[in-house]
């Protein structure tokens, strides 16, 4: 029934995805962020206790939220690449790590611009922070380990490890804030039944997330399509396609 | 749905937070654009690299040709059993 799928395992099938996939995701992501960025900054009510400062969460929530969602979506695409051997699972670990560490920091830095004004302090060592500071740690180090090898199916293996283990730090962040004493407030929207928002704020919000995560798909896609080539620069099918050299037997045959 | 704001100096201000606020957005922007842009550049190098490495190919390609038929002509004219050298066969070669 899934046999399907393991036909995007072959690289040139899976760019063939991407290309199909790419405009799409640019679509979303644009129209997405546009529509729930102005929403968001000028349309949706300020916050009673926070003023305006609020405004801040339409940046701050999708941001993080989608960092341990991209690191979820890249230790499953490290499992696959390690169980059934993918070589192109790798190629997304790889390609997804450096957007979503983009997106930690953005996460973190807007979080440290909204609790000055609110907590009075740009940082505090407590869990929430801690812990998504050191899912940042995991991406570097999940793009740093692939680096190092000059194997690159060696180093999808490694990274992969890493990144397969660091999954336990999502379940930390989420819990933090009802585990641990801390500064940060606790689940907005993520909560089991109803939202602690009010509808005039979290529609925006919710327009920002898609728009933010259609955002990561189509940078992903992108650096994806990136990896593809650059592993399979000698294969006939890249030459084809990009107007590359194919090869001895072809070249002679023309002439 | 209104416009929260009285005035475009008041959406500016944001209340008092104009600084917080607007860092926020500015380096969210900047990061974001960064990495896409990074990732369209490395494309376009990644693209045009494969046509270079083409040309080089073939540039090799044709140089390796030239030079098996130099040697060809050459090992022809040296080839003491080619009736077409029988004639010039004690004569120093040029």
């Amino acid at each position: 029934m899934w046999k399907w799928i393991n036909s995007f395992a072959k690289p040139e099938k899976a760019y063939w995805l991407c290309d199909v996939l790419q405009n799409w995701f640019a679509a979303v992501a644009i129209t997405g962020l546009i529509i729930g960025i102005v929403w968001g900054l000028g349309y949706a009510p300020s916050d009673y206790q926070q003023g305006d400062s609020f405004r801040i969460i339409y940046i701050h929530v999708p941001s993080a939220i989608l960092a341990m969602g991209g690191y979820v979506a890249m230790a499953i695409a490290a499992l696959v690449g390690i169980v059934w051997q993918w070589r192109t699972a790798f190629m997304f670990m790889v390609a997804i790590a450096p957007v979503g560490a983009v997106m930690t920091f953005i996460s973190l830095f807007t979080g440290s611009f909204w609790g000055k004004p609110m907590w009075g302090t740009w940082w505090i060592w407590d869990a929430r922070l801690t812990s998504q500071l050191i899912l940042l740690f995991l991406y570097l180090g999940v793009i740093s380990l692939y680096t190092a090898f000059e194997d690159k199916q060696q180093a999808g293996k490694a990274a992969g490890v890493m990144a397969m283990v660091g999954v336990i730090n999502i379940p930390i962040i989420h819990y933090s804030v009802e585990w641990w004493n801390t500064l940060h407030q606790g689940a907005t929207i993520t909560k089991i039944g109803k939202p602690s928002i009010a509808p005039e704020m979290l529609w925006p919000l919710l327009i920002c997330i898609v728009g933010f995560a259609a955002f990561i798909g189509w940078v992903t896609i992108i650096r994806m399509k990136n990896e593809i080539i650059m592993r399979d620069l000698h294969r006939p099918w890249v030459a084809k396609r990009f107007g590359g050299f194919e090869g001895t037997e072809n070249a002679q045959g023309k002439q | 749905m209104t416009f929260q704001f009285d005035s475009i100096n008041d959406f500016f201000n944001m209340g008092g937070y104009a600084f917080f606020v607007w860092a926020s957005f500015i380096c969210t922007f900047l990061c974001m654009a960064g990495v896409l842009i990074q990732s369209l550049v490395v494309s376009k190098k990644i693209k045009q690299g494969v046509q270079k490495e083409r040309a080089r190919a073939e540039r090799i390609m044709a140089a390796r040709a030239q030079r098996k038929l130099k040697q060809q002509t050459k090992r022809k004219a040296q080839d003491p059993n080619n009736l077409e050298n029988s004639e010039v066969v004690d004569e120093p070669k040029t």
